[in-house]
Order: C-alpha cells, then sequence, then structure tokens
C-alpha cells in the first residue's frame, strides 16, 4: 500500500469517526484504534497516540458551534472537569498496583450495563422543577434550545453521584487510556439527569481538556506519529463539523441507540482484548 | 449584547481562529509530505514502537526547521494550546464577572494542564 492510499482510507475513516464522536460526545477514539490496530497494524502506542489527536480534534471541531448553538454548559463542565483530572492523575500513579485485565473487565460490564440504562431512560417523561443544593449554589442550572426554538430550562440533579463518577471516568483514562468520554456522557445522563444533547455537547467539551493533560506525556514518549496523526487530525474535524450541524436535527432516542451501539461495541473490543490478550 | 455574552462571542472566535491556523498548518504539511511521499509504500517505520524519547522542548526547537512533518508537528501543537487556552480564557472570563469558585477552579484545571503539557 502506498503512503497517498493509507493516508486517503486513514482521512476517510477518520471522517466517520468525528462524526461519531461528534454526535455521541465520545471522541473519535472508539473508531480510530480499532482501525489503526488491527486494520493497518500499527502498533497500539501510536494508534492511542492517533485517538488522542482524534479526542483533541473532535473536541475543538465541535466546541465553536455547540457553544454558539448554546447546548454546551460550560459552567458546568468545568466543575466536573476538577473531579475527571484528580482521577487522571490517581489514575497514572495507581497504574503498578493495579490488575488492567481486571479493570478491563469490569469497566466492559459497566458499559454493557450503560447501554441497557441508556435505552431505558426516556427524558422526555421527566419533568424536574427542582434541584439538587450545589447546582443552586453553583449556578449550574441552564437552558437548552428545543426544536421550537424556545429556550427549554433544566434543573441538574445529583450532582455529588455525577462528581463521583466523573472522578472513576478520570480514573479510568487515566489507567487504561480509554473511556473518558464514555463515562462523561453517562455521569451527565444517568446521575445529573441532564438532556442527552447538553451531556454529548459538555461531554465534548470537557473531553479535549482532559486530553490535553495527557498530549504533553504522548509527545515525550514519541507515541504521536504526524504522518498518522495528519490524516487523522483532518478527517476527524471534518466528521465533527459535520456532526455538530446534524445534531440540532437528530431525534434523542436515535443518538441514544447510537451511543448505546457504539458502547456495546467498545465492551466487546475490550472483553476480547483483556480474554486474550491483545491489549 | 450583555457583556456575558460579548466575552462568549470573543472566545469562540479565538477558539475558531486558533482551531483554523491548526487545520491550515497540518494540512499544508500533510500536503507537502504526501507531494514528496505519496507514492511509496508505507514503510514499517511507524509500525514498529521507537525507542528514543523526546520532549515538547526539542519537539519545539525542531519545529521551526519548516519540514513537513513539522509542520504537522506545529499544527498538533496548536490544537493541544487551543484546549490550554480555552480554559486560560474561561479563567479570565469568570474573573471578570467576578466569580470566584469558578476561577479558581479554571486556575486549577489550568495549572494541571500545564503541568502535563511540560511534563519531562
Amino acid at each position: 500500500m502506498t503512503v497517498l492510499t493509507f493516508s486517503l482510507l486513514l482521512l476517510v475513516f477518520s471522517f466517520l469517526a468525528g462524526l461519531l464522536g461528534a454526535l455521541t460526545g465520545l471522541g473519535g477514539g472508539v473508531v480510530i484504534i480499532p482501525v489503526l490496530v488491527l486494520l493497518f497494524h500499527v502498533n497500539l502506542h501510536f494508534a492511542m497516540g492517533a485517538s488522542l489527536i482524534s479526542v483533541l480534534a473532535t473536541s475543538s471541531g465541535t466546541a465553536t458551534a455547540y457553544l454558539r448553538q448554546g447546548y454546551t454548559n460550560l459552567r458546568l463542565g468545568m466543575f466536573l472537569e476538577t473531579a475527571a483530572v484528580i482521577g487522571a492523575l490517581c489514575g497514572a500513579l495507581l497504574i503498578p498496583f493495579i490488575s488492567v485485565t481486571f479493570l478491563t473487565i469490569l469497566f466492559s460490564f459497566i458499559l454493557f450495563l450503560s447501554a441497557y440504562l441508556t435505552l431505558k431512560r426516556k427524558e422526555e417523561h421527566e419533568h424536574y422543577q427542582q434541584s439538587h443544593s450545589w447546582a443552586i449554589i453553583l449556578k449550574l442550572n441552564s437552558s437548552y434550545p428545543s426544536k421550537t426554538k424556545i429556550e427549554q430550562p433544566y434543573f441538574v440533579q445529583n450532582v455529588p453521584q455525577g462528581l463521583f463518577v466523573m472522578g472513576i471516568s478520570g480514573l479510568i483514562a487515566g489507567l487504561l487510556g480509554i473511556g473518558s468520554g464514555t463515562l462523561k456522557v453517562l455521569a451527565m445522563d444517568q446521575a445529573l439527569r441532564l438532556p442527552y444533547k447538553v451531556a454529548t455537547t459538555t461531554s465534548n467539551f470537557m473531553i479535549g481538556i482532559t486530553a490535553a493533560t495527557s498530549a504533553g506525556i504522548y509527545f515525550s514518549n514519541g507515541y504521536i506519529i504526524p504522518s498518522i496523526a495528519f490524516p487523522v487530525m483532518l478527517g476527524v474535524i471534518v466528521g465533527s463539523f459535520v456532526g455538530a450541524k446534524l445534531l440540532i436535527n437528530i431525534h434523542t432516542r436515535i443518538l441514544r441507540i447510537i451511543f448505546s451501539i457504539v458502547i456495546c461495541l467498545i465492551g466487546i473490543q475490550m472483553l476480547y482484548n483483556a480474554l486474550f490478550g491483545i491489549a | 449584547m450583555t457583556s456575558v455574552k460579548k466575552i462568549e462571542n470573543l472566545i469562540i472566535m479565538i477558539l475558531l481562529i486558533g482551531t483554523l491556523i491548526s487545520i491550515s498548518l497540518v494540512l499544508v504539511g500533510g500536503l507537502f509530505y504526501l507531494s514528496q511521499h505519496g507514492f511509496q509504500l508505507v514503510k514499517t517505520d511507524f509500525v514498529m514502537p521507537k525507542s528514543q524519547t523526546t520532549n515538547i522542548k526539542i519537539i519545539w526547537q525542531s519545529i521551526f526547521s519548516f519540514t513537513p512533518l513539522n509542520m504537522i508537528n506545529l499544527g498538533l501543537l496548536v490544537l493541544v494550546f487551543i484546549q490550554i487556552l480555552r480554559v486560560a480564557l474561561l479563567a479570565w472570563f469568570y474573573y471578570s464577572i467576578q466569580d470566584k469558585w469558578f476561577t479558581f477552579i479554571s486556575i486549577f484545571i489550568l495549572l494541571i494542564l500545564l503541568y502535563g503539557f511540560l511534563w519531562r
């Protein structure tokens, strides 16, 4: 295969990764790592480097659009990010003491459960009129644009639980290098009971910051190979621009189904890797 | 337009410009790289792990030699820098509206980001 063919194929896959990442709040790594490792036989560390770039690109590609559209809850994102970065630091420190295989198996089962919970929630039937006391003190409640163009207010629930899951999300991201976006969306959807589009867009805002925390380490270890990273970055960023435009018109139910399918696939992949020692 | 909205729009504008600069650098570097190596076979060079380690300072120093791969690296560093800038702008934003809690939170995240970026 020539370098040109490789770059063009990677560009197409990265576009899809960006599109999916923008819609689900997961970042593009979900697609990028399996494509690079299984299809192109790229070393896992370099695939993780490309995945980090794809997360940064998704977050950058969507940040301005989602801020302008009024979906992203900046205050909530920044507040929850404190637990995520502390978790990520603890995760990096705990690497020598924890069985990664056990954690990977456990996490894959958490993903299957999460897929079920995501599909089960019917937010259109929930009508909260009050929020958790922390949300009032920290002014975390906000509103988002509905299809009728009228701002729909929402009230943030269970803030301590959300903060706890966010810390775990950072911990797992620090230990496994994956799963940060997944648990962020879940914490906001299941614990904080946010509207789904607010959860995915706020996650998209946050994952870039979490990924940037590890960027220096990835660059320093030589995991980021520019000849792999350039088609990934360009494909993902265009895909995420398109995804951000599509989000407004996509029904929340469809987003929930896409998210559940994707996290089930990640779960299967992680379980397979843990049991057969691929990663 | 409220002052809060003005600052929000300024942040959006700066992030957009930063992203466009990053895309331009990676695109130009990538096209130059393909024009030079596009028809070569994919080498196992990046498939095998490299043993040498580097750091941001070394990457930064080599960037201005303007080879295609160094241009891509510069674009990628700009992409990382945008995230740091995003948090820094928010810290300034919360400071400007005198929100002490969120100024503290933003500065805390900013310090962790800088530590991660300048690690080693």
